[in-house]
């Protein structure tokens, strides 16, 4: 190989979850992944050795080829931190450069074995947020908010960014801010799996949000949203636990077990919640455009993944224009990591062809047990799939590279008609297994999307909730007898994508993004005169995302999806395992979990 | 014997970091990071 070609490696989670890779190749994003892909082992931490072998493979590379390994973190600042209680500073830098990196790294070891050619940088974990967010965003120069758990020793930070320059202006130190914040209160609801935030977000539209002063008391916060939860919390199991029972005595309410029942004054904290961090990403948004003057903002960092509140930014219109990347958190911090080192290489002004964000591998062998139920497809193979969908059947879509984040984007998806009366019920408790409350999210074709929903601006990631038009809503009543039948309430044509509060996580689709789906959507336009379906990732509860046919297939068996395209062929679920084989298959993720 | 020093080091580390740096007040603050990945 060339010697003069840039080969970068992006590595991401040394913080101890949803390690990735993303690999470079002079300035050309060639792949990136997630090792719980690989492992599956939801959010997996581990060093990413297979995330790393895809992306070489896929770069036609060999291990010696990498001229640089960028890591989404710098391990010694975070040990220096969590040994001290003391942000970063100067004399914790000046530690840094007499001291190397790897000191205190754990990833960094097999990193050298694998990779004994390379030169090895540690960026500041927000940093490759930014960059992940910035460099896939239309924007030329942007303000940036990033907020998360937690980085080495901080958890938000703001500033500029443009081709050229990355100005970091302003942070709130500590790892007990508002990510934390959300943390605690998730896991006092009881959702204790990690990375459950999303859960509680689905709930919060069905609650009232009147325990927000009953929380308030937990933490300081000003005008900017500089906020802190009273007394130290620190980001581990036991310290997070310890802290829970303040949430108690602050709501009156016990801490939930997650065998509780989920009665109305726990969905009323939930709601509380979800307030309380609109409310303060607000504040930091409009102090941040008076502090920069910039027009356009970044949104990014684990917190951003809060699609409600993306969406209810965007829609404020407090900057003119605003991107929430699908990579601006940790599934993508190797890609972020990456993308700093190239701006630097760059110095000026570019933008990365992300190619969709499908940047995973395609899905490979079809199973030869599969053969027996092939679907013999005559004439049009998406007008027939359409057809199918159209009356009622749950299809599983895999084709192509597989999508890198924590959203299915259409290429290893479960679809289905979104008008079918139950059908959020259905795919919840005999496909997906998992609590019931949460919606799902439709396909709408981009050029249909302002006809049903308040916003004609994209959301080809599923980053941003809109509404659903007036026109199109039924009306609710005032008082639900329960939560189920709240849930099943017909209030729109499209009910299982659409939330009580008539909101829906939508995905557009263009023609020139995904031609695939946008076939298919058409096609189920045709056949129903509706533009969208439900999009749910193919998995089940505590599963990452399948990934490889084989996978794919393992998974169909097992649940009762009624058909599974893989890449250009389809098949029929022979429906043979028993009830007890797939609870027995099934349990192996609620585990792992 | 190495591993005993290594250890006693890093206290003492420890020690003087948080003897020498006050704890943050709530809030944003200017941030004094660098942003340049070389050198780090």
């Amino acid at each position: 190989m060339n010697s003069s070609r840039s080969v970068v490696l992006g590595i991401g989670g040394l913080l101890g979850h949803d390690a990735n890779a993303a690999l470079l190749i002079d300035g050309r994003l060639i792949a990136s992944s997630q090792e719980e892909r690989h492992t599956r082992r939801k959010h997996d931490g581990a060093f990413p050795r297979h995330a790393i072998a895809e992306a070489l493979a896929m770069g036609g590379i060999a291990p010696r080829d990498v001229t640089d390994v960028v890591f989404a973190e710098k391990p010694l600042q975070t040990h220096l931190f969590n040994l001290s209680s003391r942000p970063s500073n100067a004399f914790t830098r000046a530690l840094g450069r007499l001291l190397p990196e790897r000191a205190a790294g754990h990833y960094t070891q097999p990193a050298r074995t694998l990779l004994p050619q390379a030169k090895f940088h540690y960026a500041w974990h927000h940093l490759t947020h930014v960059a992940g967010g910035f460099h896939t965003s239309p924007f030329e120069r942007a303000a940036f908010l990033c907020i998360d758990g937690k980085g080495e020793d901080y958890s938000a930070s703001m500033g500029i960014i443009d081709g050229s320059r990355l100005d970091l202006l302003a942070e709130q130190t500590y790892e007990n801010g508002l990510g934390m914040f959300y943390t605690l209160v998730t896991m006092f609801l009881g959702f204790h799996s990690f990375g459950s935030e999303y859960k509680v977000m689905g709930l919060a539209p069905y609650g009232t949000p009147r325990y927000v002063n009953k929380l308030a008391r937990l933490f300081t916060t000003d005008e900017r949203g500089g906020f802190r939860l009273k007394g130290p919390v620190r980001f581990q199991w036991d310290s997070l636990l310890a802290a829970l029972p303040r949430i108690a005595e602050a709501t009156g309410l016990p801490v939930r077990d997650k065998k509780d029942p989920l009665n109305g004054d726990y969905i009323d904290v939930a709601s509380s919640l979800q307030q309380i961090f609109e409310d303060e990403v607000f504040k930091m948004a409009r102090y941040i455009r008076a502090e920069t003057g910039e027009e356009n903002l970044v949104f990014c960092g684990g917190c951003a993944q809060n699609c409600v509140t993306a969406g209810k930014l965007r829609a404020a219109k407090i900057f003119r224009g605003v991107f929430n990347s699908p990579v601006g958190g940790d599934m993508g911090s190797g890609l972020g990591a990456a993308l700093l080192l190239e701006r630097e290489r760059r110095g000026e002004q570019f933008k990365i062809e992300h190619n969709g964000f499908y940047l995973g591998d395609e899905p490979g062998l079809i199973p030869a047990e599969a053969t027996p139920w092939r679907i013999d497809v005559k004439g049009d193979f998406d007008d027939f799939v359409a057809s199918q969908l159209a009356q009622g059947k749950i299809v599983a879509w895999v084709r192509g590279r597989m999508e890198l984040g924590a959203r299915a984007l259409g290429a290893r998806s479960i679809l289905a008609d979104a008008r079918r009366p139950g059908m959020q019920s259905r795919l919840n408790l005999a496909v997906k297994f998992r609590e019931s409350f949460r919606p799902f999210a439709p396909l709408v074709l981009a050029e249909d999307c302002a006809h049903w929903f308040d916003t004609g601006e994209p959301s080809d990631f599923m980053q941003y909730t809109a509404s659903l038009l007036p026109a199109r809503r039924a009306p609710q009543p005032e008082e639900f007898a329960s939560l189920r039948e709240r849930l099943d309430f017909p209030r729109s044509e499209i009910a299982s994508v659409v939330h009580v509060d008539y909101s829906a996580r939508i995905q557009t689709i263009r023609r020139e993004n995904h031609p695939d789906m946008h076939r298919l959507l058409t096609a189920f336009k045709r056949h129903t005169g509706v533009p969208i379906l439900i999009n749910t990732s193919f998995n089940v509860s505590g599963q990452p995302i399948v990934r490889s046919a084989a996978e794919a297939w393992e998974c169909f068996l097992n649940t009762d999806i009624d058909l599974l395209v893989l890449n250009d062929q389809l098949f029929r679920n022979p429906f043979q395992k028993t009830r007890e084989e797939k609870l027995t298959w099934l349990n192996q993720f609620a585990e792992l979990a | 014997m190495a591993q005993s020093i290594r250890r006693i080091g890093l206290k003492v580390l420890v020690a003087l970091l948080r003897f020498f740096t006050p704890p943050a007040p709530a809030g944003w603050r200017r941030s004094t990071r660098p942003t340049h990945l070389r050198g780090s």
